[in-house]
């Protein structure tokens, strides 16, 4: 997860909107990121620009025990519906990327995102 | 075994290194002769790097595609076309890559060059599958459209 941490890690939101965007959205850009070649990781996450908030969504290694194919529409589809609920309800973490590690703390003020959704 | 046959048994030995060492001198490649295996293990070198290079261009240049807003019909008419032709470019360097993997394992060099091409591909294939996505089967799926229109309006 070292690479993860280093890829977030002290950049700019101009820097991390790279990759491929799945949702034709110049605002909200929903990002597919290969880290590290074939064999590395794919990472998914929602970026609200204006806001310069980046909502990680799902990680998954390709190789190792724990790796796997990519995953399908459906599967993205669900993750993207995921994150939106997760934003509504405000169950959130935060993530911090100290020492080339991701750590993960409840995030106490969601009302900012939840208030805005119009449903 | 006996003084005799020992003895024997050494000259036969000494003949035998004598041998070897005489073809091993006869064998042995000059300079130049090196040179050019070596040049030509380089020239190999570039070759395949040049290609992993490239096909990793393309891959972020049809990756960079992906963040085009509202393409028109004419657009996605070419994002179509490009697809085919990205499909049968692979096809074209998979190819290449599996001749390239049967001569470099047969020779056993310039492995970790012909890996980092299979690499290459490797995300060169996903990225056009993704792209195809992108522009023709997530845009189709209303679940996944209507949380982008939620999120406008967040």
């Amino acid at each position: 997860m070292a690479d993860v941490a280093e890829y977030f890690n002290g950049k700019e939101i101009a820097e991390i909107c790279s990759g491929t965007r799945l949702n034709n959205s110049d605002k909200f850009p929903y990002i597919k990121k290969r880290l590290n070649g074939s064999g590395g990781y794919r990472i998914y996450f929602l970026v609200l620009i204006q806001d310069e908030n980046v909502f990680l969504i799902f990680i998954h290694p390709k190789t190792g025990p724990d790796g796997a194919e990519n995953i399908s529409d459906k599967a993205k589809a669900k993750y993207y519906k995921d994150v939106l609920e997760a934003i509504k309800v405000g169950n959130l973490l935060e993530v911090s990327t100290s020492n080339r590690t991701l750590s993960f703390s409840p995030l106490q003020n969601t009302d900012k995102w939840k208030a805005r959704i119009i449903e | 075994m006996s003084t005799a046959e020992f003895s024997e048994k050494i000259a036969f030995i000494a003949n035998d290194v004598r041998v070897l060492s005489f073809d091993e001198k006869k064998e042995l490649p000059g300079e130049e002769e090196m040179n050019r295996l070596l040049d030509a293990v380089n020239e190999s070198r570039k070759f395949i790097e040049a290609k992993t290079a490239r096909t990793e261009q393309l891959t972020e240049a049809l990756e960079a595609i992906t963040w085009m807003t509202n393409p028109s019909e004419q657009d996605l008419s070419e994002i179509n076309q490009l697809i085919s032709s990205a499909r049968d470019l692979r096809r074209t360097l998979l190819r290449t890559y599996l001749h390239l993997d049967h001569f470099s394992k047969q020779k056993n060099i310039l492995l970790t060059e012909v890996q980092h091409l299979k690499r290459a591909l490797d995300e060169f294939t996903e990225t056009i599958d993704d792209v195809e996505s992108v522009f023709f089967f997530l845009p189709k799926d209303k679940n996944f459209t209507e949380i982008t229109d939620q999120l406008t309006n967040l």
